[in-house]
């Protein structure tokens, strides 16, 4: 065990945090970001890089479902931390990485998860924490349902479990992509039956899969989900939806100031289009402006960020004359904002978020209607783009799902639903 | 005047390659964060072995994992034709495409291990790489033409010898840097990244964990070390050099090409394989072209 514990601490040291954003907690989210790089860690792409789960707020029920199928994918060692409050700290993301060198609870952990792995013990779980929450809000033993190792529903194309008619369109398998074997309810290894086929754009026939995008994923607008009919890697329908924060839970983190909230939306961008250093530098400069408020120095560095982007020739080729939205067009939408003012492609509305971050302007007047004409226009605009086209256009747009959900509750008081 | 290596020296040459992978990185590391991640390496590799592997249902686990450790056999076997001061394990007559073939192997490897995760994602980002590679290695294929046409020879220790004097880079630098381009695309590293890209949750690794996804990682990492050893006696004379012993001139000018191309990441936006397909014939392929022109023109006035 020696060895195997040594490696276990060395690992400790550098862990991999996938991070949940619930709607209205983007500022908690942006706090762990800044603890996680001042650590010199790292943020996973997606469950199976991940160690440590971090759930930012109270998600809704048919987010939580969600949420459990990304910490069921995730390998052991693994550890949790939900953050109920309002406030991210640096010891409770350290005692959080402790746990993953934890041999003892870990061990627990794989062998309660070996025991449940089987098809013909549907997720009963074993319903008894490893250890007893802490009093800080953290739930690090987090083994409420341990079901299947190997998950399906990570990979994101899982229906909602309330959602039966969508749940048997995603039961469709994407492994039979390129065979066709006649027959759509043949069973596969996994239980998994074979994908559905309809003509594409071209009248070919070709295998349909129906994929879920959304709520957890890296640089995805939290909260949103949406749901993509694809033939190849080619979007030919898309509809789109929300997820919440629980009713009732914490309220919704503070508003972040235009600059914060534009240079993160930048950060998101430049990240998924594969920019990190570029991403970075947006991402330290989003975080000095929230702690010390703008200064003559975050503005020099800000028109040096901003003429670095503008000046990329990769960047350049890779977002040109993607997702396009004319001034006229987003008026005819209801879209208003930096979305809207910028008049072009995705490279446009990323300078305009940096142009703006620099020069202070009067708040937008309705951003909630404007997050709603965004959302409700998303299929449209995704439509007949490829899977990193379509991540990269809606980045570019980076609905305010927190600030539409709010205004739902307000006028109706029930959860909200987009079209 | 170059010497065929005994059998125990592969052992060695695995070795070296697996250094020359841990430089790249710590290369890697430390110009990210600077000092205070040397250690990342280890960390990262550890982390990897005390994790759990997984798998999804109905997965080919053994395709996708004969895929993941292909890369790191097919990085051996590309160092085996290069000349270490004298000595090269395979004295290959054919050393110039014994490379360009052990790269196309690649071509399936990444595939299969996307196909083989049965992941949407991965499945996805397993068509990508093929799209992207297809693209990246035509110029590749051409950019390895020229220095055998200068030399006159597909023998790598016949081409590092017939640059006495005069280092290929200085004739065909068109053809240098579309090799090196070639090397960051087998290598699924920098801007050629997208099919481990993490707008598809890391593309053909979003299933993989554990040790599965070290060996892929060490690959890779492998792949350039390999590219850069091959890109010295092509193109930057070998072993050729002052003062120093030709043995140390090829390690030292192998390490600094691999941190050259370690160094692309974070740098640049992800070429996009279905925008890089246009740029690659339209643009680099004639331009690659047109050195092969060039040298051959050379070698003409030469004789």
């Amino acid at each position: 065990m020696g060895v195997t514990s040594w490696l276990s601490a060395l690992a400790a040291g550098r862990p991999h945090l996938l991070v949940v954003e619930v709607p209205g907690q983007a500022a908690l989210r942006r706090t762990l970001e800044r603890l996680v790089r001042e650590r010199g860690w790292v943020l996973a792409t997606g469950p199976a890089d991940a160690d440590v789960l971090v759930v930012c707020g109270v998600p809704s029920a048919a987010f939580g479902e969600a949420v459990e199928s990304a910490w069921d994918a995730m390998a052991v060692p693994r550890a949790r931390l939900e953050l109920t409050g309002d406030v991210a700290s640096g010891p409770l993301l350290d005692h959080a990485v402790q746990q993953l060198a934890d041999r003892l609870a870990q061990r627990r952990d794989h062998a309660t998860r070996d025991t449940a792995a089987g098809p013909e013990q549907p997720s009963t779980g074993t319903d008894q924490p490893v250890e007893s929450p802490d009093a800080g809000g953290m739930d690090h033993s987090g083994m409420t349902e341990d079901v299947p190792a190997m998950d399906h529903a990570a990979m994101g194309h899982d229906a909602p479990p309330e959602d039966e008619a969508g749940a048997d369109m995603a039961e469709m398998d994407h492994a039979a992509m390129g065979h066709d074997m006649g027959g759509m309810s043949m069973e596969l290894p996994g239980g998994l039956s074979m994908a559905d086929r309809a003509p594409d754009r071209d009248g070919l026939m070709l295998d349909v899969l129906h994929l879920r995008l959304g709520p957890l994923l890296r640089s995805w607008p939290a909260g949103l989900v949406l749901d993509v009919v694809l033939q190849g890697d080619v979007a030919q329908a898309a509809t789109c939806s929300t997820v919440d924060a629980q009713p009732g839970g914490p309220g919704q983190g503070r508003q972040a100031d235009a600059a914060v909230a534009r240079l993160d939306s930048a950060a998101r961008l430049l990240d998924l289009a594969g920019w990190e250093a570029a991403a970075d530098s947006a991402r330290r400069l989003r975080d000095r402006i929230e702690v010390d408020g703008s200064t003559p120095a975050t503005t020099t560095d800000l028109a040096r960020l901003t003429a670095r982007v503008r000046r990329s020739l990769s960047l350049r080729f890779a977002l040109r004359d993607l997702g396009v939205l004319t001034a006229r067009r987003a008026g005819e939408l209801g879209i208003t904002g930096p979305a809207a003012r910028a008049d072009g492609d995705a490279r446009e509305r990323l300078l305009q978020w940096l142009d703006e971050a620099c020069d202070a302007r009067a708040p937008e007047p309705d951003p909630a209607r404007c997050a709603a004409a965004v959302v409700a226009a998303l299929p449209e605009l995704v439509v007949g783009l490829e899977l990193a086209g379509l991540r990269l256009v809606v980045a570019s747009f980076d609905p305010d799902v927190a600030c539409l959900l709010e205004r739902d509750h307000v006028s109706t008081g029930q959860g909200p639903s987009v079209g | 005047m170059v010497e065929q290596a005994p059998a125990w020296a592969a052992v060695v040459l695995l070795a070296v390659l697996l250094a020359l992978s841990l430089t790249g990185a710590w290369a890697d590391a430390v110009l990210v964060s600077g000092r205070r991640q040397l250690a990342a390496p280890f960390q990262e590799g550890a982390r990897l072995l005390v994790q759990q592997r997984r798998a999804t249902p109905g997965s080919d686990g053994l395709l996708s994992r004969v895929g993941g450790a292909s890369l790191l056999v097919v990085a051996s076997l590309m160092v085996a034709v290069v000349p270490w001061g004298g000595w090269t394990l395979l004295d290959s007559g054919v050393g110039v495409v014994w490379f360009n073939a052990m790269e196309l192997v690649l071509w399936g490897a990444l595939w299969c291990a996307g196909w083989g995760a049965n992941g949407a994602f991965a499945l996805v980002a397993g068509h990508r790489w093929t799209a992207q590679v297809l693209s990246s290695q035509l110029p590749l294929m051409f950019s390895l033409i020229c220095p055998a046409l200068a030399a006159g020879s597909l023998r790598v220790a016949d081409i590092e010898a017939a640059q006495d004097g005069l280092w290929f880079v200085a004739i065909m630098p068109v053809a240098f840097a579309t090799m090196l381009g070639g090397v960051l695309a087998f290598a699924v590293w920098g801007p050629f990244s997208s099919p481990v890209g993490r707008d598809l949750q890391g593309g053909v690794l979003s299933e993989s964990s554990g040790v599965d996804r070290l060996v892929v990682g060490v690959g890779r990492y492998a792949l350039l070390a390999a590219g850069a050893a091959v890109a010295v006696p092509l193109f930057l004379g070998g072993g050729s050099g002052p003062v120093l012993p030709p043995l140390v001139w090829s390690v030292l000018k192998t390490v600094a090409v691999l941190v050259a191309l370690v160094a692309t990441r974070r740098r640049f936006a992800l070429l996009r394989p279905e925008r890089f397909a246009e740029l690659a014939f339209v643009v680099v392929i004639p331009l690659v072209l047109l050195q092969v022109l060039v040298v051959a023109v050379h070698v003409l006035g030469r004789s």
